[in-house]
Parts: structure tokens; sequence; C-alpha cells
């Protein structure tokens, strides 16, 4: 029995310990997260432009009904077109994109490229059209789906391990079947519809990414027959099913009817408008105007949480046991919808469906549809890390930059990869501080300094490329994702964060429910920022991107009056005669790569002065700076205050005449941890 | 062997031997000060160039500095974490004899230190043996850590309710075993120092010994919990002061207590020494006959194996 000394002194020990431990913790805490209000962004002279309804392209009104046993799901509906091109329809092409599941030899699966997203495992999955007929007058239908064309891409991506000449792979199968042409009996003119009647049959692929099933969870994305997107010049924007990138359609709405078992609870585009039971299955109506797509799930086993933000009704949908996921998901959802709103236009739909999916049905997370996002993570989220906010944040953002800015991912990833990238961590900086990536106490760590390093440890291939020709998988997130947003924060810092959010807030705006290119996002950099700016824009984002500036050398030295002969008369002067006039200083700084930024330099000097200069490279590789005066130059520093931080090295970006900063803060804190592992590893 | 005459069981604490303790931690913080010196100068290679030196690598811009240094240094960075990785190998070997003296100084009566050393030496094979047992130990406890989440995880889906069980279960049971092992060897040591026993034989003894295992791992606990505590203060000192000086004062107070505690632990390990080793021939030929057992350790007398051989 201990005594009662002893007894004390232990249990003081455990006070002292548990006070310890809880500071510690306290210390090393990240941030809570505050809904706040949001970052007032003026809008450019002029105020914002305005933002425009979409032109109605399609009408998909369809029926779905799921068998969560077989995991399947019948389908059948009507479809409009209207010819929104100058130029007479003649052929339909659609997007059957769930084929794409259907077996190893698809372009999706045989052209997957290492380092982007998750393994591709389990049960193949396809859809079966069974009906595509036109609808006459009085309701009569005409097949065309006898004389369909399956499109083959082989060989066109660089990705592609099969070339055009290749026979398929299974002889007298065709490799992909996610893009049909179909030939259409009857020209359709400029601003004529036609309807179409479509029945179908999914089978499910097991969950490997994005859409599918495991369990009795059911992910259901591109789905349906669906159209590809009708250009202006009449030409279809057709693709097959890409590991990388898969969305570009027309705007339109969509009527959908779900059957579900009556215990599955169901998350979709749109708002419910009708439910009903029918025996033991649930029937719902969801019905959104101005949308490019329709996804939705259904699961047994969901926990719903219903709160609203504004005029935005959310609705959450997790696992049993997620509650502190949930917590975080609606702050960033809540605090997305405020800032990304307040900088891009406010969210313009009644509804927000957020996903959390199952741990085994982790591959559906991540992904944006319109008013439907599927977020991730575990359910208890680690100290001091942010992946479930960055991944809530990011999927929220594409609500603008994929579902109102509807750029083409295939053709330029980045105009809603990579702008969305750059919105993120805006959104994140809001929510939790300057570690977007992690807050450990004061280290942290954000997602910029990631995707810096992550953008220059790759591949320096072009941004604004299209999906299928980056090198690989982790060269397409690393530029698409990481290093578009590292340029466009380069140019934000660069020239004027006010500017340079009121330009991407008007370019949001203008190009709302529209299908802007490379060149409109230009031209919006043109107009709202400067020329200028424009012109680095494209240097940063349509070329291989190499930026490093560098102190290459630095000098300071006595001036004196000059020496020598400088006329015969006098002969040579005086060494002893010439005094002491101050220092001559000079700065030779490397500029590696073409884009061209307003660079800051900051001058130390010996008597603790410093002087900030902002250069200019224009097409030169290298510059000078002199310094004239009583005080001696020390050092250099290139970019002080990181407004570039397209720059790929800052290790070179100082130097000084002479030794001068201290290694304490490494000294110290390595002496620490040291101490730390050498008490644990030793007695 | 030196002789060494046995401090009385009621006077064994560290409190007793402040020289000792700032012995062991000035030793300690020698050996981190020398190891951190390579990542020092690496860093000043680079940073020595910068009038504001290291500061820009550990605070604000989202570690952006950090990681560029990281990067362009990874070779040099990875052969300083492979010559610090041998360094401190090479101390886990020394530190045997650190224990040693350590041992050697709470159990015995003061004595030059030129003769502590010699005793350090002459119980380092028998200390090295116990260490590599408590190795051992602790490798069996944290694999067995690992054994939950496998199973977890081999179990199919997996859910919030489950894994709180199984991460505090699995938690629980890896402190558990940590501090019940650490308590074995603590004791096994304790006893080889105090009664010059085998190791193999003092570990027996020690395993024989359950109640004793169980007071000293005990007696531990809060003495554990106290030493992660003070590492919990380092790390909100590093959190709140500015002042490299400032941090490095609170970072090695901090170090200094967990030496502290440590020492208090192995001086209680060396009081249940004398427990464990009752009825063994060594005691009762060096306790005189008719004497109460709590007090007859606690005369003074010297091990016949810690004499002179």
């Amino acid at each position: 029995v201990p005594r009662p000394r002893e007894a004390l002194e232990s249990a003081a020990l455990l006070l002292l310990g548990l006070c310890g431990i809880a500071v510690g913790v306290r210390s090393l805490a990240p941030p809570k997260l505050t809904v706040g209000a949001p970052t007032e962004i003026a809008p450019p002279p002029g105020g914002w432009p305005a933002m425009h309804e979409p032109v109605p392209v399609t009408r998909y009104e369809l029926r779905a009904r799921l068998d969560p046993e077989l995991h399947v799901v019948d389908g059948e509906g009507r479809i409009e077109l209207r010819n929104v091109a100058d130029v007479p329809l003649r052929e339909l092409r659609l997007h059957l994109y769930l084929n794409a599941f259907k077996n190893d030899a698809t372009l999706f699966r045989r052209a997957r490229t290492a380092g982007f997203r998750g393994e591709i495992a389990g049960a193949p999955g396809l859809i079966d059209v069974k009906k595509l007929a036109l609808v006459g007058a009085g309701g009569a239908e005409e097949d065309l789906w006898a004389k369909r064309e399956i499109v083959s891409h082989r060989g066109e991506s660089p990705q592609d391990p099969l070339r055009a000449e290749d026979a398929p792979p299974v002889p007298g199968s065709s490799d992909d079947e996610t893009d049909v042409r179909v030939p259409l009996p009857r020209e359709v003119p400029p601003g004529a519809s036609i309807t179409l009647a479509v029945a179908f049959h999914d089978e499910l692929p097991e969950i490997s990414e994005r859409t599918g099933y495991r369990g009795s969870f059911h992910f259901v994305g591109q789905w349906f027959p669906k159209l590809a997107k009708l250009e202006r010049d009449g030409t279809w924007a057709a693709f097959p099913f890409h590991h990388v990138a898969e969305f570009y359609s027309d705007f339109g709405s969509y009527d959908v009817t779900l059957d579900v078992p009556e215990k599955f609870v169901v998350g979709a585009t749109g708002p419910l408008v009708e439910t009903r039971r029918e025996g033991d299955r649930r029937i719902e109506r969801h019905v959104q105007d101005r949308v490019h797509d329709f996804a939705w799930t259904a699961w047994d086993r969901f926990v719903v949480r219903d709160e609203q933000e504004g005029a935005v009704k959310i609705r959450l949908l997790a696992p049993p046991g997620y509650e502190r996921a949930v917590d975080r998901e609606l702050a960033s959802v809540k605090t997305g919808l405020r800032e990304l709103g307040a900088r891009y236009g406010a969210y313009p739909y009644d509804v927000l469906t957020v996903v959390h999916p199952p741990d085994v049905a982790s591959e559906a997370g991540g992904m944006e549809y319109p008013t439907l996002i599927t977020t991730g993570g575990p359910w208890w989220p680690a100290h001091g890390t942010h992946e479930i906010e960055a991944v809530t944040v990011h999927e929220l953002g594409h609500q603008w930059f994929y579902g109102l800015v509807a750029s083409n991912e295939v053709a330029w990833p980045a105009g809603d990869e990579g702008f969305n990238s750059f919105a993120e961590q805006l959104v994140m900086r809001r929510l939790v501080g300057e570690g977007t990536a992690a807050s450990l106490g004061p280290l942290e760590l954000s997602y910029l300094t990631l995707s810096r390093q992550g953008a220059s440890a790759h591949f320096e291939e072009p941004i604004f490329q299209p999906a299928d020709r980056f090198a690989n998988g982790a060269s397409y997130g690393m530029r698409v994702y990481g290093a578009t947003a590292v340029a466009l924060e380069t140019l934000r810092r660069s020239y004027g964060e006010a500017r340079f959010d009121a330009a991407i807030g008007a370019y949001a705006r203008e190009q709302r429910f529209a299908h802007p290119t490379p060149e409109d996002f230009f031209r919006a950099l043109e107009t709202w920022v400067s020329r200028d700016c424009a012109l680095a824009a494209r240097a940063a984002l349509t070329t291989p991107t190499t930026l490093d500036f560098s102190v290459e050398r630095v000098t300071a030295a006595p001036r004196h009056a000059p020496k020598g002969i400088f006329d015969r008369p006098d002969r040579v002067r005086d060494p002893q005669l010439a005094g002491f006039e101050g220092f001559a200083g000079s700065v030779w700084i490397a500029r590696r790569g073409v884009v061209d930024l307003p660079v800051t330099v900051e001058l130390r000097f010996a008597n603790g002065t410093t002087r900030r200069e902002t250069v200019r490279f224009g097409d030169r590789a290298w510059l000078r700076l002199d310094t004239d005066g009583p005080n001696e130059l020390l050092a250099a520093i290139v970019d002080p205050d990181l407004a570039i931080p397209l720059d790929r090295d800052r290790t070179n970006n100082f130097l000084a005449t002479k030794r001068v900063g201290a290694s304490s803060v490494t000294r110290e804190r390595a002496t620490a941890w040291i101490g730390l592992l050498a008490r644990g590893a030793g007695w | 062997m030196v002789s060494a005459e046995r401090v009385p069981v009621g006077e064994l604490a560290a409190r007793r031997r402040p020289r000792v303790v700032l012995f062991a931690w000035a030793l300690e913080a020698l050996v981190a000060w020398l190891l951190a010196g390579s990542w020092s100068e690496l860093v000043g290679a680079v940073y020595g160039q910068h009038p504001d030196g290291d500061r820009a690598l550990w605070w604000g811009r989202g570690l952006v500095d950090a990681a560029d240094f990281v990067v362009r240094q990874r070779p040099a960075l990875q052969a300083l974490l492979a010559s610090t990785a041998w360094g401190l190998a090479l101390w886990f070997l020394a530190a045997i004899a650190v224990l040693g003296g350590v041992l050697s100084a709470l159990s015995s009566k003061p004595l030059p230190f030129a003769q502590h050393v010699a005793r350090a030496v002459g119980l380092y094979g028998r200390l090295a043996a116990l260490q590599l047992v408590s190795l051992v130990m602790v490798l069996a406890c944290l694999g067995g850590l690992l054994v939950f989440p496998i199973a977890l995880f081999a179990s199919g889906e997996v859910s919030p309710l489950r894994e709180s069980i199984v991460v505090v279960v699995a938690v629980l049971a890896t402190s558990i075993g940590l501090l019940v092992g650490g308590a074995v060897v603590d004791l096994a040591r304790a006893i080889v120092v105090r009664w010059d026993a085998h190791a193999g034989r003092a570990f027996l003894l020690a395993m024989r010994a359950p109640h004793l295992v169980g007071r000293l791992a005990t007696l531990s606990a809060p003495r554990v919990i106290a030493a992660l505590g003070l590492i919990g203060f380092g790390a909100a000192a590093s959190s709140s002061l500015r002042s490299v000086f400032a941090i490095a004062v609170a970072h090695q107070l901090c170090g200094l207590g967990r030496v502290a505690l440590r020492t208090s632990v192995l001086a209680r390990a060396l009081r249940l020494a004398d427990d464990a080793y009752v009825g063994e021939p060594e005691l009762d030929a060096a306790l005189s006959p008719g004497t109460p057992r709590t007090s007859r350790a606690s005369a003074g007398a010297t091990a016949p194996g810690a004499k002179a051989s």
C-alpha cells in the first residue's frame, strides 16, 4: 500500500503530466473553424459585368429504378434537344460513359496513368441502350439505335498504349464504347427541336473511381445516355471517357424520377419536388434547371443532416458516427458559399447536397456534380490536418468552376480544376488561416507550398493543354491543380490582389452559364487587370513553365576618388590624396524562364537600413542593381514578400557579401528533437 | 569490480543525488547538441547568406522556404539523417553505461567519479543483455499495437464505434504492456546493480515477483505521464515564445525534468530490488539473522558480489 506521501507525490505528478499534455495539445491545436463574413471584393471599375441566363439546349425527363441487390438501374424517358448551332444537324453524338467500366480494354482503363485517383478493381459496369428513337408528331417513334456507330478514339491520345491501326484487343469487340455516333434520318434546322425516347439498363460497377456500388451504398454518376456538347458550328464536342477528364455538356433541365427501396435515403441533383410510397418502394422526383448533369446516390444507412445557409438548403448525407466530420464539412460549405459567392457571384440554386461516402466507398468521394458534391475523409479527422475541409471546399468550388463557368474539361482541364484549386486556397485561407494543409502550432503548412513543390517536381509541360496530353496522372494532377493555382496566385500578388480578385470575379460572372475558352480568360485579364498581366498569364500557363530568380553576386567596396593619369601636366594623382567617398555596391540577379513579372529586390545595408526596388527583366536573363552612398551594401533578397510563388527555388533568392545569418533556430530545434530521441533510445 | 557500500533503502531517492541527475541530463544534452551541429551547419551553409538567418525557415508563409530547402538539399539531408541515426545508435550503446553509472550512483554511498565509471563498465555486459530484452519487449508491444488495426481492417467494413473501441483498447494494452515490461526490466537492472546478480537470474527474479513489478509499474505510471506532460510544456514553449534563447532554456528545463523523473523511477526500482532478492544466498549472507527484512537491507551491508573481484 503506498504511503500517503508517495500517493500524494504520484497524484501531483499525474496532474502535472495531464496538464502538460493538455497544454501541449492545445498549443499545437489548429485554429477553430468559424464561419465568418466573406472577404469584401470590390468590383472592377465600371462594376460587375451582367450575368446571363443559360441558353437551354437539352431537357432530360428520366425515370430510373434501382435494384440494390443486383446493383442495376433501369431507366427510360425523353430527351429534348434544340439545335442551337448555326447549321442544320445531321447526326447525334451520345456519351455512354458507364461503358468505360466495362472491361480492361476501354480507354479509361487501358490509358490509365499512374498518380491520379485510386485503384480500379471489382465488378465491371456497363450501360445497355435498349431504345433510342426519334419521337415524331403524334408520338410515333422512329428507331435510331440500329444505325448507331461506335466511334473509335484508338491512338488519339499520347497516353493510349494502342495505335489507330491496332486491332481490338479481343477480336470482334469494340475496345471502347463510350462515344457513339447516331445518324439522324432528317436534318434538324437551326433553332428547331427534336425529342428522343430512350430506354436503358445500367449495371453499376463496384466502386473503383467515381461511380458504382459497395455493399448497399450506391453512387450513380454518368449513368444515362447523354448528348455530347453541341457547338455553334454544328460540330459535336464528343470525347471518350477518360481517366482524368469527363465533363463538358450543354446547359439544360433535368426532371428525374427515382424509384428506390423505401428504406434507402436518396441524395440527388436538384430539389426534391415530389415523393410518394408505392408498396415497399419510395418514389422521389428531382427537378433542376440550368445545369449540365445529373447524379444521385442511394444508401440505406445514410444519416441526414439538414441545414440552411442564406437561401440555400444544405443536406449532408454521411455514414453513422461521422458527426465530427460532418461538422467540419458544414463549416467548410457555409464559409465556401459565402466566400465564393462574394468572389464569383451568388450560388444560384436552392439546394446543395453534400455526400460523405462510407470508408469502403471512398473512391466515390471528392467528386462534383451540379448541386451535389461528394467529399471524404476519416470519421475522426487527424489533429491539425485539413483534408476534409479542403476536399469539401474544392468540390463546392466546382459549383462555380465547372457548374457555372462550364469550360471544356477535356480540352483545358485547368479551366475548372486549376481555377477551382486557386479559389479553394482563397477559401481555405479564410477558413483556417495560412496552414491550409496542416497546422501544428506555429508550424503551418499551406497547400500553396505543396503545390509549388509538386508543380516543379514533375514534367514542366504547359498547363493549358488537353487532359490526355499530360505525361501521366501525377503530372496532370500537379500541373492542372497545383501549378495553375500557383501561377494565378503569383499573378494575383504581382499585379495587386484587389485588381486580380476583381478580374477573376468579373470573368466568373461574365462567363456564368457559358463555356469559356483560354482566350476568354486572357481577354478578361487584359480588360480588368492589364495587358501586361495577360501576357504574363499567357507565358505562365501556355508554355513549359520554368521561373527561377537568383541573386548571383553581391559586391560592396569603399569608393575613392579616381586614381591614375587624367591629364599629362598633373601626371599621376597621389592615391593618398584620393579620399573615401562612400561605398559602391552591385547586385547581379538572374532569371531563368520567360515569364516577365515585376520583381521586388530588397537591399540590406551594414548599418541596418533597407531599400527596396521593383525591377523588370523584360527579355533579359539578368540585370544589375548598383548602390552608391555612405552605407555599405550587405545583402540582397529577391522577392522578400513571396509575391512570386511561381519562383521554383527560393533558397537562391538571397546572397550577402559575407556570412551574416545565424542558424540558431535550427540548432535549438534539432537539439530539442534529437534530445527527445536520445531520451527514448537511451537509458 | 569496485566495492560499493549500498545506500539504505530509506535513503534511495533521486532527490538525494542531484549531481547524478544533472550529470545525466548534461550528457544527454551534450549528445543532442553535438548531433544537432551538422543540421545547423547545413542550414547555415545556405541561410548564412540571409541577413535574417534561418528564421524564415521556421516561421510563417506556409513553410514555403523550408519546403524549398528540403527539396534542394535532399541528398545532404538524407545523409544527415543517416548519420544522426548512427549517432543515436551509438548513444543507445553508450547509454547502457550511463544507466549503469546512474544506478550505481543511486545505489551506493558517494564514490569518486572514476569508480562509478569503473562500476558502470563492469556492469555493461549484463545491462546490455537486459537492454536487449527491453528492446524485444518494446518491439513486441508496438508490434502488438499494429495487430489491432490489421485485424480491424481485415474484418471488413469499419465503423466509427468499432474503430474507437479498437484504438482505445490498442493504446491501453500497449501502454500497459510497455509499462509492465519496462518495470520488469528496471527491476532486473536494479537487482543486477544492487546485488551484482547475473542478468538472466535478475530477470527471472523480477519475473517471479509480479507484485513488485506491479508496484513499480504503478509508481512509474505517473512519472511517465509527467514526462509526457513535460514534452507538452516544451511544445507549448515552442509555440508561444519568440526568443530562441528562451525556447532553448524551456526545452532544456523540460529535458532536465524528464531525466529527474527517470532517475526517480530507477531509485524506486532499486528500493524494490531488495524485496525481490529476499531469500537469495547473497542477501541472506549479507544480512544479519533476526533483523527485520525491511530494515535489513537498510543496514548498509555490502553485497559479496559487489566487492572487488
